[in-house]
């Protein structure tokens, strides 16, 4: 947790007009020789003293530390657990992954532990959070804020909004011939191997001999009989708002795949190197994505039957 | 552009406090005068059903009663309007108070039309604006009390209005009532703890602020209550006298003494042979910028025992307001040598009292609610009527800045004829009082000098006294005081040396008036008493005029005195006032100590409490930082974006050999860590014993970080 020290940040309209007020009373109490309204006035700039130190001193000693699920996606409420330390009263908070994807402020007396939502509007894989605690109490004349850097335990992935993309899955005669011998019996999928459970992975698919056998969750790996492949190469090199259009473009495309039972692979840049696999989940395709950055894809040596398709920054290929 | 629809306020309590701090503040501007009966009762009962009129219709504003505040707010301007163009308008000083009654009739009209937070806030600044004027036309401590709960509900008006913004909001941690409970005894603490933080930084700013009044340039108040005109126009008439006024006819048998507040010196003669003692009362208060002392008049004419005006012809002065005063006769050729500046002393008379008009050294202009004024040869002045209590006027005098260089350099030979004359003509006194100034001054180079050289003598041998035996006939005042009695009060001693001023051919004359006063810190204003009657000498300067000069005080001139802080004499003023039984101390000290000892108490358990409730790291996320030093001290610390199963994949793939271990450990502590099961002690021994495996495994090795292929 990095958290700067506090910082006045706005000066409110009861404020400004009580500062006002105090300079008028100045002038008048030097052009009328009113010895009370310079009592009046000296009263008035203790409470503008106060209003504008009192809130500052609260907020050293408060603290905060935040928590969120791993995963999240762009558009959707994200709800995030807000943990207060320290005491003051009257504190108004919010978190934002980012600068434009802020929750909406809320209300807290530290110390105190409750939970807030926000709608993360950017991709990618986010560290931290940003909790800002905001303070003009008691007086209501100052705010002062203090920004806390929260560390997330796991960093929070967020995932692309997925645009809405038909996919007709090809269904070549090279295909057919490769699937055809795999079919079982019951024309059903049959058993590859088995894998470690990863997020998002039917219960349906759980091994378990092999899970009881290794003590960590082992789910089997399906290949159908008629099970259609597809690569889809994401190419996020261009311009922000493009790139983020074709991050969606590819999210909607992979589950639009792999809903029509596709075995989807995605090849992504991640930061340092260039990802080339396969995803058998929503949640997966969400992670993947999120973790996507502007970069040469590599689509690496493509077998037969799969088909290609790229989403680049400009458009579908 | 259309604003947004305001949100009604809700906070009952809020309102409340607005409400008191509206009516504090309106019944202070009214106990100073403000408004008739009829705003007494708009403050006292309209304010309240303004307030619960516009709280009951927050959520729906009938359109009617919006047309009743437009139809008032044009109706009170008219009122406004028709009592102003029937008054003989001088300046703002005249316009205070009805605008001052306008503002709080539209306070009422404001108060109806108040049902959100922005009314309710505007209406707790006019209230700051209602104490404000009542605190320019407080003269006295009377506002103390209004302050004090004016300052209290604006404090909670605040703080509550604070916390009725803060309810908009959703609420971070759910709260139960009794949280509620604690919130609301909180807003009270906070109340009384702002309230003591601004009475202690408000006093130390008092301390420091500056003084009131030193721009003046704004009212100049004059009021007569009734102008009931003086005997004899022009003369001097002093009602304080009461029968025992020395220029009435004495009654057999009955010895001249003070039998009343007022001073004899305030009369067309001054016997030094007469006694008492000054009392206490209240005569007037007086606004000025800086010290000075008021002068009444002089006298230029000594007979060895009483004093009189050789001159009471007067000079008429007509004039509208500021009424000019035109230099006196005696006021010598204007002065040249020294700058001026300007005073502005408004005074507010408390007690009956004499017809002159005091004045700072030297009046120029004269704000009085008369049209006719006498002006005395000596630059005195006189009111035709008399100046009951409740009069103010306020006069502006051209103060000469004068300092002891320019009095050391001012030439002797050049005073004109006239007051050389009358001035500095031999005096009726004995000759060894002639003998003895010649003597005393007999080191000094310059007139000042020889000032400084008398006042020293006298103050080494003579004493200040109001205790004084009576003067034996046929005695020569100041003989009798410098050579047998010794002791005297400010006759004595400013006649004395005014006497043996002009014995050394100095011109020179016995003022009276009043001393300063004591300078109340907080209206500002000196009060003036009885006892602060004075008698002091004037010595004349060419080109530099008259100037004061006191052996039994210190006169202050002009161009060296100020006041520099609002505070200034604030603890002495409160202290003199103030009386502290002897058991006061005893009964504070343990009140303090007891309220140290319940503080610190509070704060040594809340300590441990805190203490107590620290919530200490999980075991599973000591274990994952153990596996990270271990990871970054092989040389593969954790990425930011890694999961714990993929460190340990990362790691085992640096050193294959732990890769059991490394996956025994990120899967534990994954399930632990994300599971609401708390772990099993099979599970911690399997980490531990992995960990410290890799540690034994991994001491002293230390890799090149692991690099990733891109496109692998």
């Amino acid at each position: 947790m990095r958290s700067r020290l506090p910082a006045p940040a706005s000066l409110s309209r009861p404020g400004i007009v009580l500062a006002a007020v105090a300079a008028a009373l100045y002038v008048i109490a030097r052009s009328t020789g009113a010895g009370w309204d310079i009592v009046i006035l000296c009263a008035i700039s203790a409470i503008l003293v106060i209003g504008a130190t009192w809130p500052g001193i609260a907020l050293l000693g408060v603290g905060a530390s935040a928590r969120t699920p791993q995963d999240a996606t762009v558009g959707r409420l994200l709800p995030v657990t807000i943990e207060l330390t320290g005491r003051a009263r009257g504190l108004r908070v919010r978190v934002s992954t980012d600068p434009a994807s802020t929750s909406d402020w809320s209300r807290a007396d530290a110390p105190c532990t409750g939970e807030t939502t926000l709608v993360p509007t950017v991709r990618g894989v986010f560290s931290g959070l940003l909790v800002e605690v905001r303070s003009s109490s008691p007086l209501g004349l100052v705010a002062w804020r203090r920004r806390i850097r929260v560390q997330a335990l796991r960093p929070l992935e967020v995932a692309p909004r997925p645009l809405a993309v038909r996919y007709e899955p090809v269904r070549g005669a090279d295909h057919e011939a490769n699937a055809r011998p795999r079919a079982s019996s019951s024309g059903h999928e049959e058993t590859r191997g088995v894998r470690e459970y990863v997020d998002g992975d039917p219960i349906r698919l759980v091994h378990w001999p092999a899970t009881a056998r290794t003590g960590a969750v082992m789910v089997r790996e399906l290949e159908g009989p008629q099970r259609p492949r597809l690569l889809v190469v994401v190419d996020l090199r261009g311009h922000e708002p493009d790139a983020e259009t074709a991050a969606s473009r590819a999210a909607g495309l992979a589950l639009a795949a792999l809903a029509s039972g596709t075995r989807v692979d995605l090849a992504t840049v991640e930061p340092g190197c260039a990802r080339n696999g396969p995803v058998q989940s929503p949640l997966e395709i969400g992670r993947r994505l999120a973790r996507a950055v502007p970069g040469a894809p590599s689509s690496g040596p493509v077998g037969p039957g799969v088909e290609v398709r790229h989403v680049r920054a400009g458009g579908l290929a | 552009m259309t604003r947004a629809p305001e949100i009604p306020e809700e906070s009952l309590s809020f309102r409340i406090a607005v409400l008191v701090a509206l009516m504090t503040s309106g019944c202070a501007a009214l106990q100073q005068g403000v408004g008739s009966p009829i705003v007494w009762a708009v403050v006292l009962i309209g304010y309240p059903l303004a307030f619960f009129v516009a709280y009951a219709t927050r959520h729906r504003r009938p359109p009617l009663l919006r047309f009743i505040v437009t139809a008032g707010a044009v109706l009170v301007l008219m009122m406004f309007t028709a009592s102003i163009s029937g008054q003989a308008l001088s300046g703002f000083a005249s316009l205070q108070v009805p605008l001052a009654e306008v503002f709080l009739w539209l306070l009422l009209l404001h108060g109806i039309d108040s049902p959100s937070r922005r009314g309710l806030l505007i209406a707790l600044l006019s209230s700051v604006v209602l104490i404000a004027v009542a605190g320019v036309l407080s003269l006295t401590m009377a506002i103390v009390p209004y302050l004090v709960v004016w300052a209290i509900a604006a404090v909670a008006a605040l703080v509550l209005a604070q916390r009725s913004a803060l309810a908009l909001l959703p609420d971070l941690a759910a709260r139960t009532p009794r949280a509620r409970q604690r919130a609301a005894a909180g807003s009270l603490t906070a109340v009384l703890a702002i309230v003591l933080v601004m009475a202690v930084v408000g006093a130390a700013l008092f301390m420091f602020a500056p003084v009131a009044g030193t721009d003046r340039a704004l009212t100049f108040p004059a009021e007569l209550p009734q102008a009931e005109s003086v005997p004899v126009l022009g003369g001097l008439a002093n009602p304080s006298l009461g029968s025992s006024d020395p220029t009435l006819p004495a009654q057999p048998g009955q010895r001249k003494s003070r039998a009343s507040f007022g001073y004899f010196g305030f009369s067309n003669q001054l016997d030094t042979a007469t006694r008492g003692r000054p009392d206490n009362t209240l005569v007037m208060r007086v606004r000025a910028s800086a010290p000075d002392y008021w002068r009444a008049q002089s006298f230029d004419r000594w007979d060895g025992r009483v004093w009189t005006a050789s001159r009471t012809r007067p000079t008429v002065i007509r004039g509208s307001q500021p009424i000019p005063i035109p230099p006196a006769p005696d006021d010598g050729p204007p002065f040249g040598s020294v700058g001026t500046d300007q005073l502005v002393q408004t005074y507010y008379v408390e007690r009956t009292g004499p017809n002159a008009i005091f004045a700072a050294a030297t009046p120029a202009k004269l704000f009085f609610s008369d049209r006719i004024v006498f002006q005395m040869p000596d630059g005195s002045l006189r009111a035709g009527v008399q100046l009951d209590a409740g009069s103010v006027y306020t006069v502006v005098s051209q103060r000469r800045l004068v300092t002891v260089d320019a009095l050391r350099a001012s030439d002797p030979v050049h005073a004109p004829d006239q007051i050389q004359r009358l001035y500095a003509s031999p005096p009726v006194t004995t000759a060894r009082v002639r003998d003895l100034a010649t003597a005393i001054t007999a080191g000094a180079s310059t007139n000042y000098d020889k000032i400084v050289a008398l006042e020293n003598w006298m103050g080494a041998h003579t004493k200040y006294t109001l205790n004084i035996p009576p003067l034996p006939p046929g005695k020569d005042a100041v003989d009798q005081f410098l050579f047998v009695d010794h002791r005297g009060f400010c006759e004595q001693i400013g006649t004395s040396l005014v006497v043996m001023l002009r014995a050394l051919g100095i011109p020179a004359r016995l003022t009276v008036g009043y001393a300063t006063g004591e300078r109340n810190p907080f209206t500002g204003l000196y009060e003036v008493r009885a006892k602060d009657a004075h008698a002091w000498a004037e010595v004349y300067f060419p080109g530099v005029g008259w100037q004061g000069f006191d052996p039994t005080a210190h006169v202050p001139l002009a161009g060296d005195s100020s006041i520099d802080a609002a505070g200034t004499g604030a603890l002495a003023y409160l202290s003199a006032r103030i009386s502290i039984p002897p058991w006061a101390p005893i009964v504070v000290a343990v009140l303090a100590l007891a309220i140290a000892m319940a503080v610190l108490g509070r704060f040594v358990i809340r300590r441990r409490s805190r203490r107590r409730d620290r919530v200490e790291p999980s075991w599973a996320a000591t274990r994952l930082a153990r596996l990270e030093a271990l990871g970054a001290h092989r040389g593969r610390a954790r990425s930011p974006g890694e999961t714990t199963p993929e460190y340990a994949q990362a790691l085992a793939r640096l050193d294959p050999l732990a890769q059991s271990h490394l996956l025994d450990i990120a899967r534990i502590l994954d399930a632990v860590m994300f599971s609401p099961v708390p772990e099993r002690a099979e599970d911690r021994a399997v980490v531990d014993e992995a960990l410290d495996d890799l540690a034994e495994r991994w001491r002293g090795v230390r890799d090149a970080p692991e690099r990733v292929l891109v496109g692998s």
